[in-house]
């Protein structure tokens, strides 16, 4: 996917106390195009092995988070004509919430996929990779692509889901079934 | 000394109530600031309080570089939701009866809503605190529109049109309770509430107004209640 127009990039971070506030997980990333593309990279907690990030926090946070990348991705496919970002920022108001990456400057023809890779890289401080499984992955030309994959680290059983989420906006109505 | 953050994002852009996420350097308790309304925020807190209805505590302060007193409306639970985040993404956990009974235990924000004739009644100004293990705590946010009583007693009480989950899952016992609660404060006591705003963002008409407009609403909200069936 080349980026030819305006780029609005975005971190997800939760942030486990509201009341006093600590230092927030960030989870991943969103770019969003004025032409209507987008990805989205991101990383949530696992459900029966939450990360260490996560071990004080509600089941109901706990939730949330682990299915952020497709709750969000369902606002932005929602928001047709309504700016994508602006109903980000309106909805996920709480410990989950959307903010503004600045300095990410897309050159004209640039991947944004790749683009997105080294902003996820440099905003959550690991590198975006997605292991072995790829059973969704289509071909590179296509409109739309979810992949998604746990990771561990040292053997330990898996504790993140790493997705990722791309479409294009001729795909706005294929996209929304995925 | 309050200081923007963005530690907290609980503004919402382009409403008429827009403010933003702050923290207290001492403290590193966290609000959402907003300047406009900020009396019927404080007003509606203090109320709230002495009526035990939930509402996050309200103080009015300085933000650092604004010369203005801002409503800083303080975070409700380390962990929280509006409802409709909760049922549109949660769709289990909001039906769940945990949330169900939090819902039913704020039923008290029915009578209150109705007295100080609040308007702006959805599921997003409903918030639902979560970090208790399973007993979840419903609380009202956002009355900048409301307290718009008309002279000389307040006017006649309305039912509330909403917020539509609080009125879907009515404890009337609850209702009965908090209205014997609000008729009860005295006229004094809602003076003294009323008085205590600072002068810049209230003159003493505007004191007058909401000083009597509640009180001369108090005794109506009962009936009020019986016809919707809320109550006993």
């Amino acid at each position: 996917m080349k980026s030819s127009a305006r780029t609005i990039w975005a971190g997800i971070e939760f942030q486990p106390d509201l009341q006093k506030p600590r230092k927030p997980v960030r989870l991943g990333v969103l770019s969003l195009t004025s032409s209507g593309d987008g990805v989205l990279l991101g990383r949530q907690p696992i459900l029966d092995n939450r990360p260490p990030e996560f071990q004080d926090v509600s089941a109901v946070s706990l939730e949330l988070a682990a299915s952020w990348i497709d709750s969000m991705w369902k606002d932005i496919l929602e928001a047709r004509k309504e700016n994508a970002f602006s109903r980000l920022n309106e909805r996920w108001r709480w410990n989950l919430y959307v903010r503004p990456i600045r300095g990410t400057n897309a050159a004209e023809g640039s991947d944004l996929l790749a683009l997105a890779k080294q902003t996820y890289e440099r905003f959550v401080g690991e590198p975006f990779h997605i292991p072995v499984r790829r059973p969704h992955r289509r071909s590179h030309r296509a409109v739309h692509r979810h992949r998604h994959a746990g990771v561990s680290a040292h053997g330990l059983p898996d504790a993140w889901l790493i997705s990722e989420i791309m479409k294009r906006s001729s795909a706005l109505s294929l996209a929304a079934g995925a | 000394m309050w200081k923007k953050t963005d530690k907290w994002k609980p503004g919402r852009l382009g409403t008429a109530s827009a403010g933003f996420g702050v923290q207290d350097s001492g403290s590193g308790t966290t609000g959402f600031a907003k300047r406009q309304f900020a009396h019927r925020e404080k007003l509606a807190s203090e109320l709230a309080e002495r009526v035990g209805v939930a509402v996050p505590k309200v103080v009015l302060d300085h933000v650092e570089g604004n010369a203005d007193l801002y409503a800083i409306s303080q975070a409700y639970g380390k962990e929280s939701i509006d409802l409709t985040l909760l049922r549109d993404r949660l769709a289990d956990r909001f039906n769940s009866a945990e949330v169900k009974d939090a819902i039913k235990k704020a039923s008290g924000l029915l009578p209150f809503h109705a007295w100080i004739a609040t308007q702006d009644l959805k599921d997003e100004h409903l918030v639902v605190a979560t970090d208790g293990t399973g007993a979840y705590t419903v609380a009202a946010i956002d009355f900048a529109y409301s307290l718009d009583l008309p002279p000389p007693d307040g006017g006649p009480v309305q039912a509330p049109a909403g917020p539509p989950s609080l009125a879907a899952n009515v404890d009337k016992s609850i209702v009965e309770a908090t209205v014997q609660r609000i008729e009860s404060l005295a006229d004094d006591d809602i003076r003294a509430i009323v008085q205590a705003l600072p002068a810049e963002l209230a003159d003493d008409n505007e004191k007058g107004r909401l000083a009597n407009g509640l009180i001369g609403r108090r005794a109506k909200i009962r009936a009020v209640m019986q016809n919707q069936g809320w109550m006993p």
